[in-house]
């Protein structure tokens, strides 16, 4: 009973943070997407093949704004692995290596 | 810090540390879905919102005991340890719900269809740069706890087992 009443406190701010997500994100989000999201377009029109159409008005991807933003999910290979690594361990060696190093300058007293 | 934690037995942080090794995996390969393949995104980070859910139960006595004090006296590191865990719950929860939303294996096999929505989809990629971010923050403000339970659980143990066949020989010879 204890350990589910702790679950039951984590689930119930979890929703609190969902129900704070939904009422800030669709009303913003139904701007753009009225209609559905658009179809993705595969091959270029005329007029976009030959250049004179204005990219950054085109129709075709609104929500980018004409812009391709390069495939549904191109991102998240193994290279992705190692460049979040790399991150984590560059965080770890600023602020765990920094605070270690003011605080035995004693820079700042709290630390 | 770990005041709390080190009242109790070493088992406890024996616990800690395999279940924070496991998210601490879980989440870098979740946060590749390309790498692990779609069905595989998903099902992990499904394991790995219970990890977390069980991450917390096992910090719940430091939870309530800087919740309580958070406005009195109680040292500055905790309370930036604190507002760091509060971020790091909202992002984590903003992952798991925007991924929901955006699910083709985990919810479809529900029988339930969400309305495909951009939004979420690019919601879920920033939270998750996000999450790596603090999380790295996290594991600093950890990292004394981090080098010395690696030692202890991980270094030493394998330390030990190199050594063993030589140590065995010394006690039969005596
Ligand atoms: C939703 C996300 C998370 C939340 C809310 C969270 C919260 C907490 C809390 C409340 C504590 C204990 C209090 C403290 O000293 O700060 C803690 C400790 C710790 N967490 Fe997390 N955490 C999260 C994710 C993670 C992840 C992904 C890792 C990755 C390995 C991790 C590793 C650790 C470590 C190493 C400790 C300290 C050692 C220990 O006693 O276990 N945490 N976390
Ligand atoms: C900590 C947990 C998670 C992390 C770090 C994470 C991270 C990511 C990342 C970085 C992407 C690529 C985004 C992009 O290309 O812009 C992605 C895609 C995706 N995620 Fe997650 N995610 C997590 C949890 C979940 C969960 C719980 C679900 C569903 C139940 C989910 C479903 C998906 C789906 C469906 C995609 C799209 C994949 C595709 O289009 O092939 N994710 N996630």
């Amino acid at each position: 009973m204890n350990v589910l009443g702790r679950i039951l406190i984590i689930a119930l701010a979890a929703a609190l943070v969902i129900g704070g997500l939904l009422a800030f994100v669709p009303s913003n989000a139904a701007a753009g997407f009225a209609d559905g999201r658009p179809d993705r377009q595969l091959t270029l029109d005329p007029a976009q093949a030959s250049g004179t159409a204005d990219q950054s008005t085109s129709a075709a991807r609104p929500e980018f704004a004409g812009r391709e933003r390069g495939g549904d999910h191109h991102e998240g290979g193994f290279g992705h692995i190692i460049r979040n690594a790399a991150i984590m361990t560059i965080i770890i060696a600023l602020v765990a290596f920094g605070m270690r190093w003011l605080r035995r300058r004693r820079a700042v007293v709290w630390l | 810090m770990q005041t709390v934690t080190k009242a109790k037995t070493g088992n406890r942080s024996k616990t800690n540390y395999v279940v924070d090794l496991i998210i601490g995996i879980s989440f870098l390969l979740a946060t590749a879905p390309n790498a692990t393949g779609e069905p595989i995104h998903e099902w992990l980070s499904m394991g790995l919102l219970v990890m977390v859910v069980v991450h917390l139960l096992l910090h719940w006595q430091w939870i309530v005991a800087i919740s309580k004090k958070l406005f009195g006296k109680v040292a500055w590191q905790q309370r930036i340890n604190y507002m760091l865990n509060i971020g790091l719950f909202i992002d984590l929860t903003i992952i798991m719900f925007t991924g929901v939303m955006i699910s083709k294996t985990v919810v479809p096999l529900l029988g339930l269809q969400l309305p495909s929505n951009l939004t979420w989809r690019s919601l879920h990629g920033l939270a998750s740069d996000v999450g790596v971010v603090l999380i790295g923050l996290h594991l600093a403000l950890h990292w004394d706890w981090i080098v010395r339970t690696s030692k202890r659980y991980l270094i030493q143990p394998i330390v030990k087992r190199l050594h063993k066949p030589a140590t065995q020989l010394a006690t039969k010879e005596q």
